[in-house]
C-alpha cells in the first residue's frame, strides 16, 4: 500500500477515534443523567447528549446515507461560500514531515507524545526539573543550534521559577521529588 | 452612573497605576505573537489567560484586547516582507506589501501598514466611544429567553461562517455545552459527573479548555511545518516619512476602510480574516495609484486592508461584550477572560458597569497611537522576528500552556484537560471540525443552561415562554435561516439550472 493510502486511512481512523470518543461520552453522560434528583437538572444533559449522539452516529455511517441524507451531512455549509461543497474536500493539506532525528515518527506526533511526557515528567519530579529536560529533549530532537537549545532551556527555568516566586505556584514539588531545599520562596539559596 | 461620568472613571483607570505599562506590554507581545505564522493573537492571548488571575478583572481584559489589537498589526510584518500573513487578518496585505517590499519599498509598506493601523483602529475606537449609549438601548430589549437564543445563535453562525459540514459543527458545538455540565449544577446544586471528587465540583475550567485547543493543538499542527518562515535575509530600504504622507493623503479611503472592519467585525464568526479581503476588493474597485495595478505593489493596496484589520478590534467588541458572542477565536478567549475575571457580558455591563466597556475603548485609543509610535520604532528590527524556528517556539509555548494550566486553580485536573483538549482540538482541526464553536459551547455552557431555566420559571415552565416577544421569533427565524438557508439556496439553485 502507498504512503498517500495508508496516510488517507490514518487519517480516517483518528476521525473515528474522535466520534467515537464523543459518541460514548455522551452516551455515559445521557445515561447517568437519569441517576440526577431533579428533572431541571436532567434536561440540559439530556437534550446535548442526545444531539452528540445523533451528530455522531450520522458522521459515522454517512458513506452508507441514501443520498439526500448524505448530502446534508456532509456538505459544508458557509456564508463566505456561494455554493456548498464537499467538507472532505476542503481539508487542509499541509505535509506532514517525518521527524528529523533519530526516531522515523511524524512530527506532530512526537510533539503530541512528548507534550504528555512533559507533563508525566512534571507531576513526578516537579516542573522546574521537567521544564529543561523536556526543552533541551524537543529541541535536540530536531537537530537545532545547541546554544539557543541551552537558552531556551534556561528561558523555561525562568518561567517556572516566575511562577514559584510571584505567583505562589508549587511547580518545584513532584510525586517523587521535591526541589524545596535549591528554591524557596525567598528566592534561590545558593 | 451617566456616561460622561462612566468615560471620565475609565480614563482615570486607563492612566492610573500599571494599566499604561499594562497596555504597552499587551501591544508588543501582540505584535511579537502576530508577526509569527501559525501563532496568532488567539494563541498569545490563551496561554497568557491564565497569568492575568493576578490582575484587577479590568487590567486583565484590558491587557488581553490589546495583545489583540497588536497582532492585528503585527500579522502585517511578515506578510509584507516575506509574503507570509502573520495572521488571517493580514492575508490581503500580501497582495501589494510583498510586491513593494520586492521593488525596495520595504520600509515604505511597513510604514503604511503602522500609520493605516493606528488610524483605522483610532477612527473605529472612536466611533465605538459614541455608540455605546445607543447600544445601551438596544441590549436592554433583551431578557433570559432572548440571552439563551442568543447563544444557539451565536454558535450557529460561528458554524455557518466557518467552513466545515453543518452535521459536524452542531456536534462540535454540542459537545462543549455537554462538557459544561460536570461540576455542580448552576441552578440547583446538585452534583452531576463529579465521581464524588472535590476537584470537579467546579467542573472542567473552560480556560484550560480554550488553552488546549487553541495553543496547544496549534503547536501540534504547527510542528507539521519546518523551519521559520524567512529563508535568506530581506534588506529593509524605502523611506518612513514618504510612508507616512501617503496614508494621510488618503484619508477617505482609510475612513471607507475602516467602517468596512468596524461592520464586519460585528458580525458574529466574521473578523479581521473577512474584513481585510472585503476593504481591499473595495479599494481595488477603485483607480489605479501612480500607474501602478494591485497587486504589483499599489500603496492603496496596504492601506485598505491595514485600515479595516485593526478597526475590526472595535467591531468584535460589539457582540462579545453586549451578548456574549465572540467574533472568532481570539474574541472566544477574550470572553473567556471576561468570565473568568467575573464580568458578564449583557445588560449590566452597559448599565451599572458601563465604566468597563469605556476603559476598554479608552485603552484601545491609547493603543492606536502606540501602535504607530511602536511600528515606527521596529521597523528596523522588524524581520527578526519572523526567522524564529518553529521548532524553537513550539517547546516555549507547551511550557507556557502547561504551567498556566496549572496556575489556575493549582489542580492537575486542568493540566490533564489541557493536554486531553489539546490532542482533541487537533483531531478536530485536522478533520474539519468546528473547534471554536466547540469552545464557544464550553464557555457558553452555564450561561445558556441557567438562562435556558430562568425563562422556564419566568414562564411557568411553558416552552412558549421562547417565542412570546418578537426579539425571540426574531432571533429563531435567524437561526433556521442560518441553518437551512444553505440547502435551500442550493436546492433551488438545482431546480434553476435543471429548467
Amino acid at each position: 500500500m502507498d504512503s498517500k493510502k495508508l496516510s488517507i486511512r490514518l487519517q480516517n481512523r483518528t476521525e473515528e477515534i474522535l466520534l467515537s470518543l464523543f459518541f460514548f461520552f455522551a452516551l455515559y453522560m445521557l445515561i447517568g443523567s437519569f441517576s440526577f434528583n431533579n428533572q431541571v437538572t436532567r434536561t440540559f444533559p439530556q437534550a446535548t447528549a442526545i444531539t452528540v449522539i445523533v451528530g455522531t452516529v450520522l458522521l459515522m455511517v454517512r458513506n452508507y446515507l441514501p443520498e439526500p441524507l448524505h448530502t446534508l451531512v456532509t456538505d459544508s455549509v458557509s456564508l463566505m461560500d456561494s455554493d456548498t461543497v464537499e467538507s472532505e474536500e476542503i481539508m487542509e493539506e499541509i505535509p506532514n514531515r517525518p521527524a528529523t532525528g533519530y526516531l522515523p515518527i511524524q512530527n506532530s506526533i512526537f510533539t503530541a507524545l512528548s507534550a504528555t511526557g512533559y507533563v508525566i515528567l512534571g507531576y513526578l519530579v516537579g516542573f522546574l526539573i521537567a521544564s529543561p529536560i523536556y526543552v533541551l529533549f524537543y529541541t535536540f530532537f530536531f537537530d537545532t543550534n545547541w546554544m539557543v537549545n541551552i537558552l531556551l532551556a534556561i528561558i523555561s527555568i525562568l518561567l517556572v521559577y516566575v511562577g514559584i516566586s510571584l505567583l505562589n505556584l508549587p511547580l518545584n514539588e513532584g510525586v517523587l521529588l521535591t526541589i524545596g531545599q535549591v528554591v524557596s520562596k525567598e528566592g534561590l539559596i545558593l | 452612573m451617566s456616561a460622561i461620568d462612566a468615560l471620565l472613571q475609565a480614563i482615570g483607570i486607563v492612566t492610573s497605576g500599571y494599566t499604561p505599562l499594562l497596555i504597552l506590554l499587551g501591544l508588543i507581545i501582540g505584535i511579537i505573537v502576530g508577526a509569527l505564522p501559525g501563532i496568532g493573537a488567539t494563541v498569545g492571548m490563551a496561554i497568557l489567560l491564565p497569568l492575568t488571575i493576578v490582575l484587577e478583572g479590568v487590567d486583565a481584559i484590558i491587557f488581553l484586547v490589546t495583545i489583540y489589537n497588536g497582532a492585528m498589526y503585527g500579522g502585517s510584518v511578515s506578510a509584507i516582507l516575506f509574503n507570509v500573513p502573520g495572521t488571517p487578518a493580514a492575508a490581503a496585505s500580501t497582495f501589494d506589501g510583498y510586491p513593494m517590499a520586492q521593488q525596495g519599498k520595504a520600509i515604505d509598506a511597513l510604514t503604511i501598514s503602522a500609520t493605516a493601523s493606528a488610524i483605522g483602529g483610532f477612527i473605529t475606537q472612536l466611533m465605538l466611544l459614541v455608540l455605546i449609549p445607543f447600544l445601551v438601548t438596544f441590549i436592554l430589549l433583551f431578557g433570559s429567553p432572548e440571552y439563551f437564543l442568543m447563544t444557539i445563535l451565536g454558535i450557529v453562525l460561528i458554524i455557518v461562517v466557518q467552513q466545515g459540514s453543518l452535521v459536524k459543527g452542531i456536534t462540535a458545538g454540542a459537545m462543549g455545552l455537554l462538557l459544561t455540565t460536570i461540576g455542580i449544577a448552576p441552578i440547583l446544586p446538585e452534583q452531576r459527573y463529579t465521581f464524588g471528587m472535590i476537584v470537579l465540583y467546579d467542573g472542567l475550567d473552560f480556560v484550560a479548555a480554550l488553552i488546549g485547543v487553541f495553543a496547544v493543538a496549534e503547536m501540534f499542527l504547527l510542528s507539521k511545518q519546518e523551519g521559520g518562515i524567512a529563508e535568506q535575509g530581506i534588506e529593509l530600504t524605502g523611506n518612513m516619512i514618504s510612508g507616512v504622507k501617503t496614508v494621510v493623503a488618503h484619508p477617505l479611503l482609510i475612513l471607507k476602510s475602516a467602517v468596512i472592519g468596524l461592520l464586519v467585525g460585528t458580525l458574529p464568526g466574521a473578523g479581521g480574516e473577512v474584513s481585510n479581503f472585503f476593504a481591499y476588493a473595495e479599494a481595488a474597485r477603485g483607480k489605479v495609484e501612480n500607474g501602478i495595478e494591485f497587486g504589483e505593489g499599489n500603496i492603496l493596496g496596504v492601506i485598505a486592508p491595514e485600515s479595516s484589520n485593526n478597526a475590526t478590534v472595535a467591531g468584535a467588541l460589539i457582540p462579545t461584550l453586549s451578548f456574549g458572542i465572540p467574533g472568532g477565536g481570539a474574541t472566544a478567549v477574550l470572553l473567556g477572560g471576561l468570565l473568568m475575571h467575573g464580568i458578564v457580558p449583557g445588560p449590566d455591563l452597559f448599565t451599572e458597569d458601563i465604566y468597563i466597556p469605556y476603559s476598554i475603548i479608552v485603552a484601545l485609543l491609547i493603543s492606536a497611537v502606540l501602535i504607530f509610535v511602536l511600528g515606527m520604532t521596529i521597523i528596523r528590527y522588524a524581520g527578526i522576528i519572523t526567522k524564529f524556528d518553529t521548532n524553537y517556539i513550539i517547546p516555549v509555548i507547551i511550557v507556557l500552556s502547561i504551567l498556566g494550566s496549572f496556575a489556575l486553580r493549582q489542580n492537575w485536573v486542568d493540566v490533564i484537560t489541557v493536554l486531553i483538549f489539546g490532542y482533541i482540538g487537533y483531531l478536530m482541526k485536522i478533520h474539519n471540525y468546528s473547534f471554536i464553536a466547540f469552545v464557544l459551547g464550553m464557555i457558553l455552557g452555564n450561561l445558556a443552561e441557567t438562562n435556558f431555566h430562568r425563562s422556564l420559571r419566568i414562564g411557568g415552565d411553558s416552552p412558549l415562554i421562547f417565542v412570546r416577544s418578537p426579539l425571540s421569533i426574531l432571533i429563531i427565524i435567524l437561526i433556521l435561516v442560518l441553518l437551512f438557508g444553505p440547502y435551500i439556496q442550493k436546492t433551488l439553485k438545482s431546480a434553476i439550472r435543471r429548467s
